[in-house]
């Protein structure tokens, strides 16, 4: 009796889990379906609470392309053979290490050198940490939007030379980090566009071999970064539209620049 | 061969649409799955994309075994969570200040409401035995198959099915005490 009761339950949750009417489970054990049916409702309480639980548009979207980054690298780095997650957790712990000789180092001009360092560099981490950290104390969504905007720019130097050093993989993640930071640009209340988030997931042309795949990644996030200023360019308040536009003619000359040093080294 | 089986070989392989679809089938799952347990915004994030990080990593040394992929996946998001948990040294929380709610009327009335009603269940959930939260957390907050519960968590289809219901009999009085 015990395992019986079990095992109808366990077909009642397969139903409710996948959206079914539970009703059904029950029909050929009427003389269960008295006792099964409060812990039915507790059961479709709780399922019903936690399937709202979803991530949000905003998150999804940064994720997909965080995703997609890490995906051509390592496609990337295949032909290497290095780990290219080496680079996800040496940034991380780089990072915890950069805030403390951020804190440490401040006014002793590291901050200043750290300006123009790439991300091979040793003060790169120092680098980003500080732009971290005036994105955490800035309160003002007008100039977060600002900041993102000049920390695009940033990196979009960086994935061209980058690219120029022949570092392939780091091209593709920076230019993960350009559509990235373009998306929270996006999704600011600043340009109050609110289908940002609902973008489709990698759209890539037929590209199979590996060797491709860098360029056309690289092509799509072009593209999808480039529709997205243009949406933000139509709601940007006045002050914030020379900047926009400008990060809009970099993006297309550095990313051609990039795609033309990849072009050339495939050919190679 | 089957299709999943397919699909898991061809992303192994660099297909980029086969890992888009493991990807986008697995994503809000593994999410839900995270913040059911952690109750924070941030770090279920965050993990999240840790999980999945690893999955690229490691998506090419996985082998069947009659294991399903989700099993084998849900298996890394909760090591990533213990991982978490005992790197934070805390306590798992049962509050929390964050929204992560799809409504569909952002009325902050409603918001705050059902947000109140999940962390009723989370906090419920959390007073039941490890074994038969993890049950519940996998089932109801992953939507995985008693089979799929059962591989992730290396105990046989029985044991879960008991679990489970003992589970909701637990969270039934627990919630009747409200």
């Amino acid at each position: 009796m015990s395992e019986r009761i079990e095992d109808l339950f366990d077909r009642c949750v397969d139903h409710l889990v996948s959206g079914d009417d539970m009703s059904a489970c029950v029909a050929d054990a009427s003389d269960l379906a008295e006792m099964l049916s409060p812990l039915l409702l507790t059961s479709e309480l709780v399922a019903r609470q936690l399937k709202t639980v979803e991530p949000s548009p905003r998150f999804r979207l940064a994720a997909r392309t965080r995703m997609r980054s890490l995906f051509f690298a390592r496609l990337a780095r295949k032909e290497s053979g290095t780990s290219f997650l080496s680079l996800w957790w040496q940034r991380r712990w780089a990072n915890a290490m950069a805030t403390a000789m951020v804190v440490c180092l401040a006014g002793l001009g590291v901050l200043a050198a750290s300006f123009n360092a790439l991300p091979s560099g040793f003060f790169y981490p120092v680098k980003v940490t500080t732009e971290e950290m005036r994105l955490a104390l800035t309160t003002s969504d007008y100039e977060r939007a600002q900041l993102r905007l000049e920390y695009a720019e940033r990196r979009l130097t960086e994935m061209t030379s980058m690219a120029d050093k022949g570092d392939t993989e780091m091209a593709v993640l920076l230019a993960g980090e350009v559509t990235r930071l373009v998306v929270q640009l996006a999704t600011s209340t600043v340009f109050n566009l609110s289908d940002a988030g609902g973008g489709q997931v990698v759209v890539l042309p037929d590209s199979p071999a590996a060797t491709l795949a860098p360029i056309a990644v690289l092509s799509a996030d072009r593209a999808e970064a480039l529709a997205l200023l243009e949406s933000v360019l139509q709601s940007a308040p006045e002050g914030l539209r020379p900047d926009v536009e400008r990060l809009m003619n970099e993006l297309s000359r550095e990313f051609d620049t990039t795609i033309s040093y990849l072009e050339t080294k495939t050919a190679s | 061969m089957s299709d999943e089986q397919q699909l898991v070989a061809r992303a192994a392989q660099g297909d980029v649409d086969a890992f888009s679809k493991l990807y986008e089938e697995n994503f809000d799952r593994v999410y839900r799955y995270l913040y059911v347990r952690l109750g924070n915004e941030a770090e279920s994030e965050d993990l999240t994309q840790e999980v999945f990080a690893k999955v690229l990593e490691v998506i090419g040394s996985f082998q069947w075994r009659d294991v399903p992929f989700a099993s084998w996946l849900f298996r890394i998001a909760h090591n990533k969570m213990i991982d978490h948990i005992r790197r934070e040294k805390r306590v798992e929380r049962v509050d929390s200040d964050e929204t992560v709610l799809s409504l569909d009327d952002p009325d902050p009335a409603d918001v705050a409401e059902h947000n109140l009603q999940i962390e009723r269940v989370r906090h419920n959930i959390g007073k039941l035995s490890p074994a038969q939260r993890e049950v519940i957390w996998l089932r109801f907050g992953a939507g995985l198959t008693t089979t799929e519960v059962a591989n992730a968590l290396g105990k046989s289809t029985g044991t879960v099915k008991a679990l489970q219901y003992n589970g909701i009999v637990a969270l039934r009085k627990l919630m009747e005490l409200i």
